[in-house]
């Protein structure tokens, strides 16, 4: 047999490849792109300057000589180590003497169990955490999927110091800046160890892990807070999606200019470290930049990928810390922003221990005929509400009682929860029976529209259910006799 | 493990010769081989054993061990990496789940990794050891970890399982490249137990060969070395192939202290339809006829046929005719099970195969290897399934509890079971085969040196594997151009942005699957996938498509999407399609001419082994009417080519040569018929010497081949790159030639049938001579197409062409 070097340059020569080889259909119009990154000192200052940055000069070493910051990357960077650099910038967004605030957090905990007015565990002791301690943290990286083969090349680390919001970010511009990288993001995190992200506890948290036992790092142990989900329970309704871009131009009312979709960042970071000695002298554009299927032409200006994805990063911590403020807002003054799902803020503001208020809002909600505020509404008095008890107390069963009638019996869970009150309540097992029933037809309409994968978890529910009609059956039988 | 199941077998012994009698009637029985039972050598449990393990034991009335479960006992205590062979149903498991429960009893942080070729045997596995774990209460957490385990428990099985249950495939694309969340897993990795052995050989034995090397480098990282355990139930060079899988030297067990149960094999020929054409009646249907007799007799009775399509036919022929809405169907139900069914249909099948509740499976070979599902007393094999590792595995699905079974093997024409049912000495002495793998195929390698840059990245001057720092520096250097590693620092690092084992199947030359959907009346719900290359053939536009014995039509088949609409549909007819292909030759690494030295120096012909270009396409298909299987029409299909590089050893009948002299005597016509009909035995035989499945390997001939300029043959590896077959083809020939013209010689029929070259030679050849106005090949006036002078002319000038290409 031919040798496996002789065999591996013939498959090499003949541009062959094996099927599995075959770039994926979904990735197809990217296959050829190649960035050409242009390198243009000067502008890339200008455009600093045009947003107006200020270095915060306690953190910024005064050296900016060509050499200490990576190419093409603009000033403000500083060297400290033979691949990694940092930049410190002071953002616009202050907050005067809040910073000094504490915060509960277990606003953010899950909604069952925060709903009904659980404590955790976990935070039994240390819900209160101070805003001055929180870092705003968020990675850009090789890739969206994660793995072992995945890393992280720009960090943003964001933090309040003072009322102001100061933004660190760190940044590696090739594969052995690494072990620099992750000591200096642990050393931020140290100092400030509540980690605020939007959906870092299934991306950003794990691959900083990931990293850092790949590096031979210890693996550092944070209180996190993901905001996505608590986003999502509260948005998800009103907006498209919720990401953190969405969010931002709904909520937050921020505008970004020639911002990169997440999705390009990884192949701007490869190209740039592959590219980055020849697109010093070849700084033109290439047609296939376009295969990205981006329009770049706004960016005329010499637009270095690289230096839009730091902004992007830059922004997305502002963002995050704009984000993360509102949600406080919003609790703490139990006031509703951008058309937030009541319901949710209800929960929110209940996990904090404020149950009266939180009763209040859905009050108010159901007023305005907001079923699902009602339904939740139902449940604390049905449960007595901090009392945890399971048959309402004397003085929240008139509340119950009016409560329960006012809803409108379409959705699933209203029938679930007037046959509830019927069948306890009441002992009348007659209504409580229709009502199940009536879920139960619910529930089949909702089944012919579902796609299948979700049908398993639609026939959990229909089990529920048709265990409470035959108990309900049996009784009424057991009553005749 | 001895479990004493009710027996319900008597009746089924008492049955025997009745059926025998019905048999015989039926068909022809060629031969019957009884296999008597045996009687086990027990050996005192092992002195280390803890108290809790051995009251485990005893719960389930184990007091003593077979003597090769206490061999293994102890080779696993001290470490070492070996292979237990023995037969199906000999308490395999025990040998290693005793001394791993063992270790992780006595170290609780140890870990342990059990590999199954098939989720359903993981979770069979599972089931087994849940039943020793819990069964006498052992702290010992066990967790299956594959495509169907819910997100919750895969955090149970990432930080807490003490035993991980898998496959190849999730271990490839699933925990390796994420070997992060594994931590505690990797560092304290004890064993490696890998089951059904055999399974891993060609192309998917390379591939998993190479999923061990990462498995091996990723828990060296971590500071483990785990041993490995090897288990299988038949193959012939266990000790050479354990070996090759983990690159070193392994420990041989391999005497049965198991004894063994009663089993009557019968060879059934189905009778002779056209004793002048050779055409039996089709085995299809014949071992249709007999699991209906045995499961009508109350024989629970699984049938092994050879495709998904025969499957889904036969399980809907069975359910018909045993159909009568007053009695349940005799409350008699058969279930099909194939792979390409959702899991969750599978699981449904095996539950109640195990419950009872269904008494008769239609299969392919995904039920073949252990999975427990009991109490089935007959198995039925239509035809062959291309190596005896196969069918003795099929064989030995009836009756694994001990106790008397049987199992009837129906021939089909096919010249390898025609050859079985006059050869039962061949037959049963070739017993196991062997299994070989090239770690090194090229593909294979630079795909998963791919995969193990993703985990970790490789230093200068490393090697993968026990693969030379050549190599490994090479495939490295080929892949940064490629574009996908950037090498810097003495370091090979991932720079993409994709997620390499995502993109690399190990069952299949491709890994993209063509989703179907159903679409009728405006649904839109997955039934089912398949690979590219098969979708290829199976699923063009227009293609009739059987799943779980409904029928759909497809309506569109986007190969770029990988998409694949069909509607439900009720025709008369089902599809096979009709490929071409096209050969180029690449490289010529070896080019040798063959002689025996017994002449005056002259060759015999030619042999080349190389790399060649196959380039295969679907153009058209056939509809053929259910039942019948009349032909009722063509389609044509118009989709993309498929092109691979692979290896082939081409035979060139060079002009000078003795067996070229004998081609160049004949006219076009007969030429191409001797070398179609040579084909047919090759490719019909060779498995049987090259321990491959008959799908591993293409023919093509070429009565002038453009390359070299002579008749050829190729003989060629189907999956790219090449796992060996080429190779050991090679080494073959000799064998494989003396076969093929025994077969010709003693085939019954007298001109050409379909255990022998063939029955269209004569309707192909025949007029293609007649047209271009040449002689006839028996060199008189082609006045009339006398078909019978032709054919024998055929069969004759290839038994004879054969005999000169032999000593």
């Amino acid at each position: 047999m031919a040798s496996l070097k002789k065999r591996l340059a013939l498959i090499k020569d003949l541009g062959l490849t094996q099927a599995s080889q075959l770039t994926n259909p979904a990735k197809e119009g990217r296959s050829g792109g190649r960035i050409v990154l242009e390198y243009e000192k000067s502008v890339g200052q200008a455009l600093g300057a045009k947003r107006g940055q200020q270095s915060s000069s306690a953190r910024q070493s005064s050296s900016t000589s060509p050499g200490t910051y990576p190419p093409g990357l603009g000033a403000g960077w500083r060297q400290i180590g033979q691949h990694c650099f940092t930049k410190s910038t002071l953002s616009s967004f202050a907050v005067g003497d809040k910073f000094l605030l504490t915060i509960d957090i277990r606003m953010f905990e899950k909604l069952s169990r925060a709903g009904l007015g659980f404590v955790s565990g976990d935070y039994a002791k240390d819900y209160r955490v101070e805003l001055g301690t929180m870092t705003f943290f968020d990675l850009e990286t090789t890739g969206l999927s994660g793995g072992s083969g995945t890393i992280a090349f720009l960090a943003g680390l964001g933090y309040f110091e003072a009322g102001n919001f100061v933004v660190d970010q760190v940044f590696i511009d090739d594969f052995p800046g690494e072990m620099d990288f992750l000591s200096t993001i642990l050393s931020y995190l140290e100092i400030r160890p509540t980690v605020v992200s939007y959906n870092g506890k299934a991306f950003d948290i794990p691959l900083l892990r990931t990293r850092c036992i790949m590096n031979g790092l210890p693996v550092p142990h944070f209180q996190s807070l993901d905001l996505l989900h608590p986003a999502r329970r509260l948005w998800s309704h009103a907006l498209p999606s919720c990401s953190l871009q969405v969010l931002e131009s709904a909520i937050l009312d921020v505008e970004r200019e020639n911002d990169i979709p997440g999705a390009f960042i990884p192949q701007i970071w490869l190209d740039y470290v592959k590219n980055g000695a020849s697109f010093l002298t070849d700084g033109l554009r290439s047609d296939e930049d376009y295969d990205y299927g981006y329009d770049y032409s706004c960016q005329n200006v010499a637009g270095p990928r690289m230096n839009n994805v730091l902004t992007h990063n830059e922004q997305d911590i502002v963002s995050l810390a704009k984000l993360f403020c509102t949600m406080i807002s919003m609790v703490e003054s139990s006031r509703q922003i951008g058309s937030a799902d009541i319901t949710s803020l209800s929960h929110m503001v209940a996990a904090c221990g404020r149950i009266e208020a939180a009763i209040q809002l859905l009050e108010q909600a159901g007023i305005n005929g907001d079923e699902r505020a009602l339904i939740t509404l139902a449940r604390y008095y049905r449960r007595g509400c901090y009392l945890g008890g399971r048959y309402p107390e004397e003085q929240y069963r008139e509340k119950y009682r009016e409560t329960v009638l006012r809803l409108n019996c379409i959705t699933f869970d209203s029938c679930i929860e007037k046959a509830k009150y019927w069948e306890h309540m009441e002992k009348n097992y007659k209504a409580a029976l229709e009502a199940s029933q009536k879920a139960m037809m619910i529930l089949d309409t909702e089944a012919e529209q579902q796609p299948s994968d979700k049908l398993l978890k639609l026939s959990r529910k229909k089990e529920s259910v048709q265990k409470r009609i035959s108990r309900l059956n049996e009784r009424l039988q057991r009553n005749l006799k | 493990m001895c479990k004493v199941y009710p027996m319900i077998r008597e009746s089924a012994t008492d049955f025997f010769p009745q059926f025998e009698e019905w048999l015989s009637g039926r068909g022809e029985i060629a031969w019957k081989h009884h296999i008597p039972s045996t009687s086990p050598e027990f050996v005192a449990l092992p002195q280390d054993l803890s108290p809790t393990l051995q009251g485990a034991l005893e719960k389930q009335g184990i007091s003593q061990l077979y003597s090769h479960q206490s061999q293994s006992y102890g080779l696993a205590r001290q470490n070492r990496d070996f292979v237990v062979v023995t037969p199906t149903a000999s308490g395999k498991t025990l040998c290693y789940n005793l001394p791993v429960v063992q270790t992780l009893l006595e170290d609780p942080g140890a870990r342990a990794l059990y590999l199954f070729p098939t989720k359903a045997l993981s979770q069979d596995q599972q089931a087994e050891l849940n039943e020793i774990a819990l069964g006498g209460s052992l702290p010992v957490k066990i967790q299956t970890y594959d495509g169907d385990t819910p997100a919750s428990l895969r955090t149970v099985a990432r930080t807490s399982a003490r035993i991980v249950i898998t496959n190849p495939d999730m271990l490839h694309s699933g925990i390796l490249p994420n070997h992060t969340k594994w931590v505690s897993f990797f560092s304290k990795l004890r064993y490696v137990v890998v089951d059904e052995m055999h399974s891993y050989r060609g192309v998917f034995g390379s591939h998993v060969g190479n999923v061990l090397r990462r498995l091996q480098r990723i828990a060296a990282f971590y500071g483990a070395h785990p041993a490995f355990i090897f288990c299988s139930a038949t193959i012939a060079n266990p000790q050479e192939l354990a070996s090759s899988l983990i690159e070193k030297p392994v420990a041989l067990i391999d005497h049965n202290g198991a004894g063994l149960g009663d089993k009557t094999l019968f060879f059934f020929n189905p009778a002779l339809v056209d004793p002048v054409q050779g055409i039996r009646r089709s085995s299809a249907t014949e071992s249709e006829q007999i699991a209906l007799y045995l499961l009508k007799n109350g024989v629970k009775t699984i049938l092994f046929a050879r495709s998904r399509l025969q499957v889904e036919l036969i399980a809907s022929y069975i359910t018909e005719s045993l159909a009568n809405p007053y009695n349940e169907n005799n409350g008699i139900k058969v279930s099909p099970y194939r792979s390409g069914l959702l899991p969750s249909e599978r699981r449904a099948i095996e539950k109640g195969l195990r419950e009872g509740s269904i008494q008769g499976v239609v299969s392919t070979n995904a039920l073949e290897l252990g999975i427990d599902i009991g109490g089935l007393d007959a198995a039925v094999i239509a035809g062959y399934p291309g190596n005896s590792a196969s069918f003795w595995q099929q064989a030995g699905r009836a009756g694994r509890r001990g106790g008397a079974s049987l199992a009837v093997f129906v021939a089909s024409s096919a010249p390898l079971d025609q050859y079985f049912a006059t050869h039962p000495e061949f037959f049963l002495s070739q017993g196991a085969e062997a299994g070989h793998v090239d770690l090194d195929n090229p593909y294979v390698f630079s795909d998963h040196i791919k995969c193990a840059a993703f985990e970790i990245p490789f230093a200068d001057k490393e090697c993968f594997g026990a693969s030379s720092e050549e190599d490994t520096q090479e495939a490295l250097a080929l892949l940064e151009s490629e574009g996908v590693l950037r090498h810097t620092a003495a370091r090979w690092y991932w720079s993409s942005d994709g997620y390499p084992s995502e993109a690399i199947s190990l069952r299949s030359a491709t890994s993209d699957n063509v989703v179907i959907v159903d679409t009728t009346r405006g649904a839109y719900s997955v039934i089912g996938e398949m690979d590219r290359v098969s979708a290829k053939e199976l699923l063009f536009d227009k293609a009739v498509y059987i799943h779980l014995g409904r029928q759909y039509m497809v309506k569109q088949l986007d190969i770029e999407k990988r998409l694949c609409l069909v509607e439900r549909s009720d025709v008369e007819y089902w599809t096979d399609s009709i490929t071409k292909t096209d050969l180029e030759v690449l490289t010529e690494d070896v080019s040798e001419p063959l002689s025996y030295g017994d002449d005056d120096g002259g060759s015999v012909f030619r042999c080349v082994l190389g790399d060649v270009l196959v380039r295969t396409q679907a153009e058209k298909y056939k509809k053929l009417r259910f039942y019948t299987s009349e032909n009722v029409g063509y389609g044509d299909i118009s989709l993309p080519p498929e092109e691979m590089q692979t290896r082939a050893l081409s035979l060139v009948f060079e002009g000078g040569s003795r067996a070229g002299k004998l081609l160049s005597a004949e006219d076009p016509a007969t030429c191409a018929a001797i070398l179609v009909g040579v084909g047919r035995l090759f490719t019909s035989l060779a498995p049987v010497f090259l321990l491959c499945d008959p799908k591993d390997l293409g023919i093509s001939e070429r009565i002038r081949d453009p390359h070299f300029g002579w008749p050829t043959l190729y003989l060629y590896d189907k999956y790219p790159g090449g796992t060996g077959l080429a190779e050991a083809l090679s080494e073959k020939l000799m064998p494989l030639l003396k076969a093929s013209l025994e077969r010709i010689e003693s085939c019954p029929c007298a001109d050409g049938c379909p255990s022998c070259i063939g029955v269209d030679l004569v309707s192909t050849f025949v007029p293609m001579a007649v047209q271009s106005g040449q002689q006839s090949p028996s060199g008189q006036p082609s006045q009339r197409q006398d078909s019978v002078n032709y054919t024998i002319n055929f069969k004759q000038r290839i038994a004879t062409f054969l005999r000169g290409s032999l000593a």
